[in-house]
């Protein structure tokens, strides 16, 4: 039925396409184990031991398709957050989704496609819940309190609201004394008359955050195809670009990226090296003065 | 025929496993919100940077129901952590719990006094003028006799 020379070919064609898929799968679980070594998480004994599972997975390759080295990262991560309880934050808890993912995805045919799909499922689902909290069951999100809050007491955003929202040093502090709880609270302070670029400010960030947690949300959890679905993966950079400038907590923006990354074709070259140049960026957001605070 | 099943159906939870525990953790995280108090950022429900109810805005108060009525402490330093938790998450076990463990370091300390105290607070904040108002989530009473042997 085929002659031998076209059979050759498909089989030269087949080992290739699962050497890019397996490249994809490298490069995200590559990068999933160096973010322990970055960013060392756990205390006690879990530290010692995320360190040892990463790096043994950076150092053997056969272990980094091994589905026990991330059976053992899923336990040790779910160790820590039940260890932690309640008080462990939500990135613990999708470190230890995207550990099983991985486990999970190791044990089926097409490790690559059943990754991208964890994916995507995870990424849609935690802004829909993010979206979900900030619009429907938070009091005081969309009136701009939380932000307003965040920007004048939170000690990580003060050179950012004096940055970008032109508070004075002397403003923030005594905004600062008048948002303390009672008994800490200077009883004879109140909020000072706040600059007009302040409140447009905190109605921007408003708007914005939960206007893109909801795009970004809606775009993984909806079947886009072809270059509707190139949407989602520019969604996702811009938020990763916008918020981790601010918000200090890496941990979860390099999550979500590689999550997304695990998402890319294997041809699909531009879009692995957006993802990598944003996953740098976030390492060097690390020391930028206004989200070390202070 | 029965290992393809098993194996169809082992494929179909290894695809939903790690989505199915994400919601499953979100229904528990929303069910502790709404009857235990837990702050919105903590538990796995993704409800982070969506309220100010949280960390500085929710704090522990304790006192000692001494004869002349109560007499507010300071919460040691070696059991800050634990308040933490209960603040996060202020269940009345919780609550009680830690109250068992402070009332023997204050009975070491001579402090006589019939039960001890805890209550729960936190801070939410009027729209325009940002006016704190402080409102107390939960409070117990723990008697002392509990810890005589």
């Amino acid at each position: 039925m085929h002659c031998p020379k076209m059979l050759r070919w498909r089989t030269l064609l087949a080992a290739w396409q699962q050497r890019r898929d397996l490249d994809v799968l490298t490069l995200v679980g590559r990068l999933t184990l160096l973010m322990f070594l970055l960013h060392p998480v756990g205390e006690g004994v879990l530290r010692p031991l995320f360190l040892l599972l990463a790096g043994w997975g950076l150092v053997d390759p056969r272990a980094l398709y091994h589905r026990m080295l991330w059976l053992g990262l899923t336990v040790a991560a779910g160790w820590r957050v039940l260890a932690d309880w309640p008080l462990a934050d939500n990135h613990a808890y999708l470190l230890c989704y995207w550990c099983l993912a991985f486990a999970c995805s190791l044990s089926l045919p097409e490790p690559r496609r059943a990754l991208a799909a964890h994916g995507r499922w995870l990424i849609g689902l935690v802004f829909l819940l993010a979206t979900v909290w900030k619009v429907v069951l938070s009091p005081d999100y969309l009136d701009g309190t939380f932000f307003r809050f965040i920007l004048l007491a939170d000690e990580r955003f003060v050179n950012l609201t004096r940055l970008v929202g032109g508070l004075t040093e002397a403003q923030i502090e005594m905004s600062y004394q008048a948002l303390l709880p009672e008994g800490e609270r200077d009883a004879m302070s109140g909020l000072p008359v706040l600059p007009s670029r302040f409140t447009l400010f905190v109605q921007v960030a408003t708007w914005w955050t939960v206007s893109l947690e909801a795009a970004v949300g809606l775009c993984f959890l909806l079947p886009l195809s072809g270059k509707s679905a190139h949407w989602s993966h520019g969604l996702l950079l811009i938020f990763c670009i916008t918020t981790y400038v601010i918000a200090p907590v890496v941990g979860f923006g390099w999550l979500l990226l590689l999550m997304g990354l695990a998402q890319c074709k294997p041809n699909q070259s531009m879009l692995k090296i957006a993802y990598l140049t944003v996953y740098a960026l976030l390492l060097l957001y690390e020391e930028l003065e206004w989200v070390k605070g202070g | 025929m029965v290992p393809s099943m098993v194996s169809r159906r082992y494929a179909v939870v290894l695809r939903t496993l790690p989505c199915a525990l994400l919601l499953i953790v979100a229904g528990h995280q929303w069910f502790l919100v709404y009857t235990t108090q837990l702050t919105p950022w903590l538990g796995g429900g993704f409800g982070m940077f969506s309220t100010v109810d949280d960390g500085v805005n929710r704090y522990l108060r304790v006192y000692l129901l001494e004869a002349q009525g109560p007499r507010g402490v300071q919460i040691p330093r070696e059991f800050e952590s634990h308040g933490e938790r209960v603040q996060a998450l202020p269940h009345v076990s919780a609550m009680r719990r830690f109250a068992a463990i402070l009332a023997p370091y204050f009975i070491a300390q001579n402090r006589r006094f019939s039960a001890l105290r805890v209550e729960v607070w936190r801070t939410m904040y009027t729209t325009e003028q940002m006016r704190p108002i402080d409102r107390l989530i939960r409070s117990i009473d723990w008697q002392t006799h509990h810890a005589l042997p």
